[in-house]
């Protein structure tokens, strides 16, 4: 789901990232005013949870690959607000470092996944849970959300390709950035999610879920046990497991690289001609492009990209922790 | 019985002591002060610091720290290769994400600071075209100073010295840094002492601030030969001839062997990267 560069034109991506400001800017003053000082490190873990459940790539019917976001989840744990916070840093410490994601298009990318997905998940898993009151009610409500927000955001992200060859095209009629249509986009986005990566969603987001209220209940219920050790722990199990996304094989829907996408197949005929507004595009040089490292093994490389990406996230909201002074605890207690 | 309480008679007051005084004394003469003090205080808090930094179960004996940072710099400094350093990052990161925020944010600074510099320095490589030279410069200096930070924020000073003693460095050398970072701190607080009297005492504008502090600057020198002459007779009297003796630790923690694993592995890491 992450929207490479050259594949929006310009100005799509001026007004998903116009859009997005304020999303931005309500979120930064929500945070500091509602999450404590002692709970804002739990903000970089659960950036650094998302940013590895996007690296565990799941094979989707088509050829192409998909992955959870975890926005869901992170809304549930600390609130919608502080979920678009921590999914739009992770990802552009992807579009950065990894060169997942582009930079032009990162607004559009922080519109799909870390404004529509968490928001759209924890409404709907908000809605749910306030009528039942059993732990399995809580659940259900949380994957119903989960389910829901990631396929309203493959449904945005669809969108967005679909109308770049209606929007941009040259003399010739071919695209000058994505090459699809809508009815070609919103059915190759949203079947696949409906169908494989929404239930992984699920399943990612309950599991990690219950596993978080069962260790470090203070995390989700305020004035319980707060405990990092398990959240540490659990994260560095999924850094070691990150390598089994390299399974699945084939590339994501919509993030061909220039030199693939004259060839992908759509509808039984290959495109034939790489869109003009690729090929002279906008192109960012990322420090692990694709995370790999040049003499190792692509899971090395994997390994080492997913424990960079989880430790820079963390040192990232420990340092925002450590500039927000003198409220230690203020919310614990008026709660 | 009515007491009678004495009050000062008005009327033999002096005429000149009912005189309204008019001074107002000139603003901003203390500033240079206030700077001296926040500088003299950074450094022996710094050195204070390092004292207090508890050592737990889990981290690794000075001398495991001090000879794998040793290591570490000198791979940083020798490798050609990128994708070495990157493995270096990662390691450096990792440790950095588990310390506390305070600690990661001066080690940060340092090393960001530093590696800002280098990058300007660089910029005419940048400018001419080379961008590997400007940028794998800029990073082994960002990640040699992260290393020798995150050992020295982690180690006591006192650590640090048995440990040079458990490598066998000279006695001399020892004596001199551990004397040095004693004689900071005590120094340190005669400086501030005499910051804060200079402060108290000063009114208006300071007319002759160099004056003042080289005072400061000169009374400590004076201070300082007389408090070696004493710690000299104090040496004599305890029989020290500038002999270290480190207590060995019998015990090998479970830090220690977990940083031999790691330094082992960097080793490998850029054995494998020299010969490729």
């Amino acid at each position: 789901m992450h929207i490479p560069d050259n594949y929006l034109s310009p100005s799509t991506c001026v007004a998903m990232t116009a859009a997005m400001a304020p999303v931005w800017a309500v979120s930064i003053k929500k945070v500091k005013n509602e999450v404590s000082r002692s709970k804002m490190p739990l903000l970089g873990i659960g950036a650094a949870f998302s940013f590895l459940m996007m690296m565990f790539n799941i094979p989707l019917p088509g050829g192409t690959t998909g992955h959870a976001v975890g926005g869901t989840l992170l809304g549930a744990l600390l609130g919608p607000w502080a979920a678009c916070i921590a999914v739009s840093v992770a990802l552009l410490l992807q579009a950065l470092l990894f060169g997942d994601g582009g930079i032009l298009a990162f607004g559009a990318n922080a519109f799909n996944m870390a404004f529509v997905l968490p928001f759209t998940g924890y409404f709907i898993y908000k809605l749910i849970k306030d009528r039942t009151k059993s732990q399995t009610g809580e659940y259900i409500a949380l994957g119903a959300g989960a389910y829901c927000g990631i396929n309203f955001a493959a449904l945005f992200a669809a969108v967005e390709f679909g109308i770049q060859p209606l929007l941009f095209h040259n003399a010739a009629g071919q695209a000058l950035y994505c090459p699809y249509p809508l009815s070609v986009s919103v059915p190759a986005m949203t079947i696949p999610h409906l169908l494989v990566a929404g239930p992984a969603e699920v399943v990612f987001t309950i599991v990690i879920f219950a596993f978080v209220c069962k260790t470090s209940p203070g995390t989700v219920y305020e004035g319980k046990k707060l405990s990092f050790k398990p959240l540490a722990v659990l994260a560095a199990v999924l850094v070691c497991l990150t390598p089994l996304g390299l399974l699945a094989a084939g590339t994501a829907w919509g993030e061909w690289g220039t030199d693939e996408i004259s060839k992908v197949m759509s509808g039984g005929a290959a495109l034939g001609y790489t869109p003009g507004g690729m090929s002279g595009g906008f192109s960012w040089s990322a420090v692990m492009p694709d995370y790999a490292v040049s003499g190792m093994p692509e899971a090395v490389g994997y390994i080492l990209s997913a424990a960079a990406g989880t430790a820079i996230l963390v040192i990232i909201f420990k340092l925002i922790s450590s500039m927000k002074k003198g409220d230690n605890g203020k919310n614990n207690s008026a709660a | 019985m009515e007491k009678t309480i004495a009050r000062p008679d008005r009327t033999a007051m002096p005429e000149w002591l009912m005189d309204e005084d008019e001074y107002v004394p000139q603003s901003g003469g203390d500033t240079f002060i206030n700077k001296s003090i926040l500088a003299v205080l950074g450094v022996i808090s710094r050195v204070r610091n390092q004292s207090m930094t508890e050592d737990s179960a889990n981290s690794a004996g000075a001398a495991v720290k001090l000879l794998g940072t040793l290591l570490t710099v000198l791979y940083i400094a020798v490798t050609k290769q990128p994708s070495f350093l990157k493995f270096v990052l990662v390691y450096e990161l990792i440790v950095l994400c588990l310390m506390k925020p305070e600690i990661i944010k001066k080690i940060l600074k340092v090393s960001a600071a530093a590696a800002s510099l280098t990058f300007i320095v660089m910029l005419p490589a940048l400018l001419w075209g080379n961008t590997y030279s400007c940028l794998t410069i800029t990073s082994k200096v960002f990640l040699t100073i992260t290393a020798v930070n995150m050992m020295s924020f982690t180690t006591k000073w006192n650590g640090i010295t048995s440990a040079l003693k458990k490598v066998h460095c000279p006695d001399m050398f020892i004596f001199v840094l551990d004397i040095t970072i004693k004689y900071i701190v005590m120094l340190g607080d005669l400086v501030l002492n005499m910051l804060y009297a200079l402060r108290l005492r000063s009114v208006g504008r300071d007319r002759s601030k160099y004056g003042s502090l080289a005072g400061v600057a000169g009374t400590a020198y004076i201070k300082s030969q007389e408090m070696a002459v004493e710690m000299y007779h104090a040496m004599e009297c305890r029989g020290f001839d500038g002999e270290y003796k480190a207590v060995v630790r019998s015990r090998f923690t479970k830090g220690d062997a977990f940083s031999l694993l790691i330094y082992a592995g960097l080793t490998a890491l850029f054995v494998f990267y020299a010969m490729m």
